[in-house]
């Protein structure tokens, strides 16, 4: 192993939305800064839609267990009916994601105090209103202002058009009365910093070859480069070392020849998302901290959170055009988002109006569903289903469980041979009613909307890249792994700032809150910077 | 099927002659011509179907070695000889004995017909990338938003 001489100020883990946000916020403090990446830069040429085959590239796959990039570490998701998803690379999940870009809302802050259930976080939206609103201005975020839905906010470029498709599935809404507005969304509808505007490629979900989707290596990640951040991709880290006191020292990783380095720093923060970050601290353990780095409370990895989700799909009997345009992002309704214990269930959730897909992913659906059959009704059943149907997914808060949670496996290993992980997650009492008030509900309006037909709802089996939870933050630290900005309870140089401090899930995708967090956990670490270690 | 046959036997190694042209009988099958539709089995989309089935060897060749078990125990002719009715039952229990091998079948023939050019023109579409033409979509006449708009603020501050 060879040891890096530089200490440097900070070493940020991971360059995914989290890490490029806190890169991006701490550079005005000219401390020295370097983030490792056990993955790569993603060519804009590489993407799949620059080819005939974008349907069908594994190499672009949300899967890291299909998708089997080098970078990739295994998940063993069998004992979880929601399938992990992620990217590891420089953008980490923003190369794939979908670009829907909602806020939590105000409530999702204090469900103890409103609905009795999961537990209050320790900031509140107030606190986080200021970051949402200069993490808009980086990514450039679509859509309409004046939703009664959500608390106001500035600076939206214009909104992704709806198409037939969503057009059609708003009149369902209109007719039963219900709440829709056009989907936030982070893709450039205009030229906006450099980004052109949006081509209606249509598969965001395996990235952007135009660029207008906001994915963080083309936001964020120029101008921390350009003012000073070093950013070391193909370098995997594989724990965290500690000094006599107790302290962070650095970090052990592996260069892209498989060479071991340790980096030192004075500050480590990790941005790995829900489910590397408690691999890197359960990786991490040592004779002071047997169970995992940071983890005293023994919450680490602990109170996964996935969203439940459901999809629904209604088929029409005209074409509605619905693979043109981005395919995530076209209309959601938060007619149900907030409690009404009349429902049955605590929380809520938001409905999401999916754009369909392209012939190829139409055709292996239909195969895999049964409803394309083989031999002469081929040809006739393609037709009936091609551009005519249109999917609600409906993602719901999932309630935090201790038992739902990330542990290593030892029976698997990345290309380093660090451990990877297993899932296990189960959908509890309050998530399975809500799912189910949630797939009626989604019926009742794709059938409003002039659907002919309506498939069963389904809950299991659905990818989510939204992992949240498994190093909660709080202000008490037996319930807590962090506290109420980002700051080890353990360990006081080392910060948390992704996904894995949410105390709980909301109802909505989780992308803009975990950067507005990580620009808080970035402005505490400013604030503080004369005793940040007190 | 002959000259299905005689094409893939030139380009393609890693499946014996025999599961070259049991893979050509069943895309046929699941694909068939029609019209100006090209059936799966047609030269060209068979072999990149074979060139991608080539990533899952191992699962490919144990569903065709089941598929020959199973139709020995019932027929006396091989598979590709049988008429469409007794293959497409046999393909029925194939179904339930190796669902790995089905699915996976099913789609690459799917990901390798539905991209190509004929197909796609067939069916009225571009045959190209989505980059970097990209697609038009209309302008939204947001009056539809009118009922929504006359709602009061509903989100709930703590």
């Amino acid at each position: 192993m060879s040891r890096t001489s530089d200490i440097v100020d900070v070493l940020i883990i991971g360059a995914g939305a989290a890490g490029a946000a806190i890169a991006h916020s701490l550079v005005d403090t000219r401390m020295k800064i370097l983030c490792l990446e056990q993955g790569d830069w993603v060519r804009s040429s590489d993407y799949p839609t620059n080819g005939r085959d974008w349907e069908s590239r594994p190499d672009f796959s949300g899967s890291p267990n299909l998708r089997r990039r080098p970078a990739d570490y295994p998940i063993d998701d069998t004992a979880s009916p929601i399938k992990p998803v992620n990217f590891n690379g420089v953008g980490g999940g923003t190369i794939l994601y979908m670009a829907h870009f909602p806020r939590f809302h105000p409530a999702d802050f204090r469900t103890r105090t409103l609905d009795g259930v999961g537990d209050d976080w320790p900031i509140t939206y107030q606190s986080l209103e200021p970051f949402f609103a200069a993490n808009d201005r980086v990514m450039g975020v679509a859509g309409l202002p004046g939703d009664p839905a959500c608390p106001p906010k500035d600076g939206l470029l214009p909104p992704v058009p709806l198409g037939t498709l969503g057009e059609t599935v708003a009149r369902g809404f209109n007719a039963l009365g219900w709440h829709w507005w056009p989907s936030e969304s982070a893709i450039a509808t205009v030229p906006y910093h450099g980004r052109g505007a949006c081509l209606n490629l249509g598969p965001c979900a395996s990235g952007c070859a135009q660029g207008a989707k906001a994915s963080v290596d083309i936001t964020y990640w120029p101008e921390a480069i350009r003012r000073g951040v070093e950013l070391r991709t193909r370098c995997r880290a594989s724990r965290i070392t500690l000094d006599e006191q107790g302290m962070a020292r650095g970090v052990l990783y592996f260069d892209d020849a498989g060479v071991e380095h340790e980096q030192r720093a004075h500050i480590v923060i990790i941005a790995c998302n829900g489910i590397g970050t408690p691999r890197l601290l359960l990786n991490s353990s040592s004779g002071r901290f047997p169970n995992g780095l940071a983890n005293s409370s023994g919450l680490v990895g602990r109170n996964l959170m996935l969203h439940c989700m459901t999809l629904t799909q209604g088929t029409f009997a005209h074409p509605l055009s619905g693979w043109q345009g981005p395919i995530g992002c076209s209309l959601w309704s938060k007619e149900f988002y907030e409690t009404d214990v009349s429902r049955g269930y605590a929380r809520g959730y938001t409905m999401e109006i999916l754009r369909s897909s392209g012939p190829v992913a139409t055709a292996q659906g239909g195969l895999m569903r049964g409803t394309l059959p083989w031999g002469k009704g081929h040809h006739a059943a393609f037709r009936e289903m091609f551009d005519r149907s249109a999917t609600i997914v409906a993602v719901g808060e999932d309630l935090p469980e201790e038992s739902n949670r990330v542990t290593l496996d030892p029976n698997t290993s990345d290309s380093h041979g660090i451990r990877g992980v297993k899932v296990k997650y189960r959908l509890g009492e309050n998530s399975l009613r809500m799912l189910a008030h949630a797939g009626q509900r989604a019926t009742e309006v794709l059938r409003a909307a002039g659907a002919t037909a309506v498939a069963p709802t389904i809950t299991e089996g659905i990818s989510s890249g939204h992992a949240m939870g498994t190093t909660r933050m709080g202000q008490d630290p037996e319930r807590s792994v962090t506290n109420a900005w980002g700051r080890c309870h353990d360990v006081k140089n080392l910060f948390i700032a992704d996904s894995s401090l949410f105390v709980t899930s909301g109802g909505v995708n989780p992308t803009s809150t975990l950067q507005a967090l990580a620009l808080y956990v970035a402005d505490q670490i400013k604030l503080r910077l004369d005793n940040l270690f007190d | 099927m002959t000259s299905s046959t005689a094409h893939l036997i030139g380009t393609d190694r890693r499946f014996g002659e025999a599961q070259r042209l049991m893979l050509a009988v069943l895309a046929g099958l699941m694909i068939p011509a029609e019209a100006d539709l090209p059936a799966a089995a047609d030269d060209a989309i068979l072999d990149e179907t074979l060139r991608e089935l080539g990533n899952r060897a191992a699962v490919v060749a144990r569903g065709l070695d089941h598929l020959a078990r199973i139709t020995g125990d019932t027929h006396t002719a091989p598979f590709t000889l049988l008429d469409p009715d007794s293959q497409m039952s046999l393909i029925s229990r194939l179904r339930r004995d190796e669902p790995e091998f089905l699915r996976c079948f099913e789609t690459v023939v799917a990901a390798c017909y539905y991209r190509d050019d004929r197909v796609l023109e067939a069916l009225g579409l571009a045959a190209r990338a989505p980059f970097p033409d990209g697609h038009t979509v209309a302008p939204t006449d947001w009056a539809l938003l009118d009922p929504v708009r006359l709602r009061k603020p509903f989100f709930r501050i703590p």
